[in-house]
C-alpha cells in the first residue's frame, strides 16, 4: 500500500469516526420518541439547510453526474443545476408543514397524513408502500458506490468496504435517530462543500477556464487509448446548453429535480425539524448556496475530465463513472483526498437519509396504517432493532444481489415523487384535494410503479415516472372534484384550513 | 390579490399542463415549449405556496415570480437559439462558454435562483410575517381548546 493510500484512508477514517461521535452526540439531544423519528422543532436552520443539501446531493450527483458529463456533454449537468430547487420546496410549503407540526405530534411522512387526511390509513399506507420501495432503491446505490469507491482505493472487497463504512451509519442511526441523523448530515453537508472547493480549485488550475475545454474539445476529432480499444469522440455540441443527449430528456433534466426536490422526503421531513418557522428563508439560503458550491464541483469535474483526454494527458476512460477518480488521480495527493472524502461524506448522508426513512416507514408508519400500534417505549425498540438490521442487511443485499439491485435501482427519485406529491404538494397547497382523491392517486402510483417494471413500456425518452406522476396527479384531481370531502366544518377542519391558509 | 377562488384553477391548470408536457415530451422536437409550459406549472405552484392566508400581494407576484419566470424563458428561448445556431461548429464564447451553455448558466442557473432568494428575502413579510405566525398559532390553540370543551361537554 502507498504512502498516499494511507493518508487518504486514514482521512476516510477520520471522517468515518467523527461521524460516528457525532451521531452519538445526538443521542444526548435525544428527549422523546418524537426526536428519535422526526427531530421535530429541534435544529436551526444552519443545519436544516444543510441536511436538506446533504440529504438530496447523493454519490450519484459527485459520481455519476460527472461521468455522464464526460460521457455525454452538458444534458445530466443540468440536474445539478437546478441550485434553486430547496429554496422552491421551502416557498411552497415549509410554512403548511411546519404549521402542521402545531396541530398535533408530528415525527413522520405518515404523522403528516394522519393529520391531513383524518387518519386515512389507505393513504398512510400506500404512502409509506412506495416511499420505501424508493428509499430502499436508493440507499442500495449509496452502499454501491461508497463500497465501490473504497474497494477502488484499498483493492478489498466490497463486502468489507461497504461494512467498514455503512455499519457505523446503522449503527448511529439506530441509537440516535433523525437527530444524529441530521446532525451527521449537516457535518457532512460542511465536508462537501470544502471538499468540493478544493475540486474547483483543481479544475480552473488545470484547464485554465472553460474557454480552455471549448477549445480543447473542439480541436480534438476522435481520441483512442493506447491500446487501441477505447475511443472517445469529442465535438463542440458536447459543450452547448443540451450536450448530445435526447432533447425530451434535457427538458426533464431541469424540470423533475425542481418539483422532485419539493416531494423528497429528505426535505419533507426537515421543514418540521426546524425549531422556528421564521428562519424558513434563511434556511433556503443556506441550502441553495451550499447546492452551489456542490453542483459546481459536480459539473465542472465533468468538463475537466473531457479537457484532460482531449488533450491526451489521460487516455479516454473505460468506464465513464470513473471521471472524478481519474482526475483526482492526475491532479496528485491534495485533490484526491477532496474527491474521495466528498464522495464519502455524499453516501454516508443520503444513505443514513433514506435508512432513517424506510425504517421508520417500516416499522412505523406501515404497522400503524395496518392497524398495529406500540406502546412508545415497544416502539422506540422496534424501530432501533429495524433500523439496525436493514442497514446491515441493506449492505449484504446491496453487494450480493445485484440483479434485484438493479430492478431496485429502476425506483428512486420520480418513485419518491409519485408517492408524496398527492398528499403533500397538491393536498397542501389547496384544501379541495381530499381524502378520496389522495387514496385514489396514491393507489394509482403504486400500481403503476409496480407495472412500469415490466409490463409498461412508455413511449418516448422521457424517464418512465413523468408519465407514472402524470397520471397520479391527474387521478388525484379527478377524483377530489368528484368525491370532495365532506366534512368541512368541524374542529379539526377549520385547524387544517388554517394551515393551508397560512 | 385574493386567490382564494382561483386555488382550485390553478390546480387544474397546473394538472393539465404535466399531462401536456407528458404527452408532448414523447417527442423530442417538443422540449423547448415543454420547458415554458414547465414555467407555468411551477409558476401556479409558486403562487399557491406563496400566498398568506389566501392573499398574494401584487409586489411578491411580481418579484419575484414574475420576473423569476421571465428570466427562465428567456434563458431557455436563447439557450435552444443558439444551441441551434452553433450546432456543430464552434462559437464564439461568452465567458469561456458555449452561448447557449451561458445562458443555461446566467439565466436558469444564477438568475433563477438569485432573483428567488433575493425577492423572498426582500419581501419575506409578503410570504409570513412573524405576526402572521404568532396569529396562526394562537388561532390552533383557540380551535383546540374549542375542541377540548366540546369533547367535555360531551
Amino acid at each position: 500500500m502507498s504512502g498516499n493510500t494511507l493518508i487518504i484512508l486514514g482521512v476516510a477514517i477520520a471522517i468515518i469516526l467523527s461521524s460516528f461521535i457525532i451521531g452519538g452526540l445526538g443521542i444526548k439531544k435525544m428527549k422523546s420518541n418524537q426526536d428519535y423519528f422526526g427531530a421535530t422543532m429541534q435544529f436551526g436552520p444552519f443545519s436544516t439547510g444543510m441536511s436538506v443539501m446533504a440529504g438530496t446531493v447523493s454519490a450519484f450527483a459527485l459520481v455519476g453526474v460527472n461521468g455522464l458529463v464526460y460521457a455525454n456533454g452538458t444534458s445530466m449537468a443540468l440536474w445539478m443545476l437546478t441550485s434553486c430547487a430547496g429554496a422552491f420546496a421551502m416557498l411552497l410549503l415549509a410554512k403548511k408543514v411546519r404549521g402542521m407540526a402545531e396541530l398535533g405530534p408530528v415525527s413522520s411522512l405518515g404523522d403528516l397524513t394522519d393529520l391531513r387526511y383524518n387518519n386515512s390509513r389507505i393513504v398512510k399506507g400506500f404512502m409509506s408502500f412506495v416511499l420505501m420501495l424508493g428509499c430502499l432503491a436508493y440507499l442500495s446505490s449509496q452502499i454501491t458506490a461508497g463500497a465501490g469507491m473504497l474497494s477502488h482505493l484499498m483493492g478489498w472487497s466490497p463486502i468489507v468496504s461497504g461494512l467498514v463504512i455503512f455499519s457505523v451509519v446503522a449503527i448511529y442511526m439506530s441509537f440516535s435517530g433523525e437527530i444524529g441523523g441530521m446532525l451527521t448530515q449537516a457535518y457532512q453537508g460542511v465536508v462537501m462543500c470544502i471538499a468540493v472547493v478544493i475540486l474547483l480549485v483543481a479544475v480552473f488550475v488545470t484547464t485554465g477556464g472553460m474557454g480552455g475545454v471549448m477549445e480543447a474539445v473542439s480541436a480534438a476529432g476522435t481520441v483512442t487509448s493506447a491500446d487501441g480499444t477505447i475511443t472517445k469522440s469529442f465535438s463542440p455540441d458536447l459543450l452547448n446548453a443540451w450536450g448530445t443527449s435526447a432533447k425530451a430528456v434535457c427538458f426533464a433534466w431541469i424540470f423533475i429535480p425542481i418539483v422532485g426536490t419539493i416531494g423528497q422526503p429528505q426535505c419533507i421531513s426537515r421543514m418540521y425539524a426546524l425549531k422556528d418557522p421564521k428562519d424558513v428563508p434563511k434556511t433556503a439560503i443556506i441550502n441553495c448556496l451550499s447546492h452551489i458550491i456542490v453542483a459546481a464541483g459536480s459539473v465542472f469535474v465533468g468538463y475537466a475530465v473531457l479537457y484532460l483526454v482531449a488533450t491526451g494527458k489521460v487516455q479516454p476512460l473505460a468506464k465513464a463513472d470513473d471521471a472524478i477518480f481519474v482526475f483526482a488521480d492526475h491532479c496528485g495527493l491534495i485533490v484526491q483526498i477532496a474527491a474521495y472524502t466528498a464522495v464519502l461524506a455524499a453516501s454516508m448522508s443520503s444513505a443514513s437519509l433514506y435508512l432513517s426513512t424506510s425504517a421508520v416507514c417500516l416499522s412505523k408508519d406501515l404497522p400503524a396504517a395496518l392497524g398495529v400500534h406500540f406502546q412508545p417505549k415497544t416502539q422506540l425498540k422496534v424501530s432501533r432493532v429495524t433500523m439496525l438490521v436493514m442497514g446491515i442487511g441493506a449492505i449484504f443485499y446491496s453487494l450480493y444481489a445485484s440483479e434485484s439491485v438493479a430492478i431496485l435501482g429502476t425506483f428512486g427519485w420520480g418513485t419518491l415523487m409519485s408517492a408524496t406529491f398527492p398528499p403533500f404538494i397538491l393536498g397542501f397547497l389547496w384544501k379541495g384535494i381530499s381524502r378520496r382523491g389522495v387514496e385514489a392517486g396514491l393507489i394509482m402510483a403504486a400500481v403503476l410503479n409496480v407495472l412500469s417494471l415490466s409490463v409498461i413500456k412508455w413511449p418516448g425518452s422521457l424517464p418512465w415516472y413523468i408519465n407514472v406522476i402524470a397520471l397520479t396527479l391527474a387521478t388525484t384531481v379527478v377524483v377530489s372534484l368528484l368525491v370532495p370531502d365532506k366534512d368541512k366544518t368541524s374542529v379539526r377542519a377549520k385547524q387544517i384550513d388554517a394551515v393551508i391558509d397560512l | 390579490m385574493e386567490i382564494t377562488k382561483w386555488k382550485k384553477w390553478l390546480i387544474i391548470l397546473s394538472t393539465l399542463l404535466w399531462c401536456v408536457v407528458t404527452v408532448l415530451g414523447w417527442k423530442d422536437e417538443n422540449y423547448l415549449i415543454c420547458l415554458v409550459l414547465s414555467v407555468f406549472i411551477m409558476g401556479s405552484y409558486l403562487i399557491l405556496g406563496s400566498a398568506n392566508k389566501g392573499v398574494l400581494k401584487k409586489r411578491f407576484f411580481i418579484y419575484p415570480i414574475l420576473v423569476w419566470a421571465v428570466v427562465w424563458i428567456v434563458a431557455f428561448v436563447f439557450a435552444a437559439y443558439f444551441s441551434e445556431l452553433y450546432a456543430g461548429v464552434t462559437p464564439p464564447l461568452i465567458f469561456g462558454l458555449h452561448p447557449s451553455l451561458a445562458c443555461i448558466m446566467g439565466g436558469f442557473w444564477m438568475g433563477g435562483l438569485l432573483t428567488i432568494l433575493l425577492g423572498w428575502r426582500l419581501n419575506k413579510d409578503d410570504w409570513m410575517s412573524s405576526d402572521d405566525w404568532d396569529e396562526f398559532v394562537k388561532k390552533i390553540q383557540d380551535l383546540k381548546k374549542q375542541e377540548e370543551k366540546g369533547g367535555a361537554e360531551q
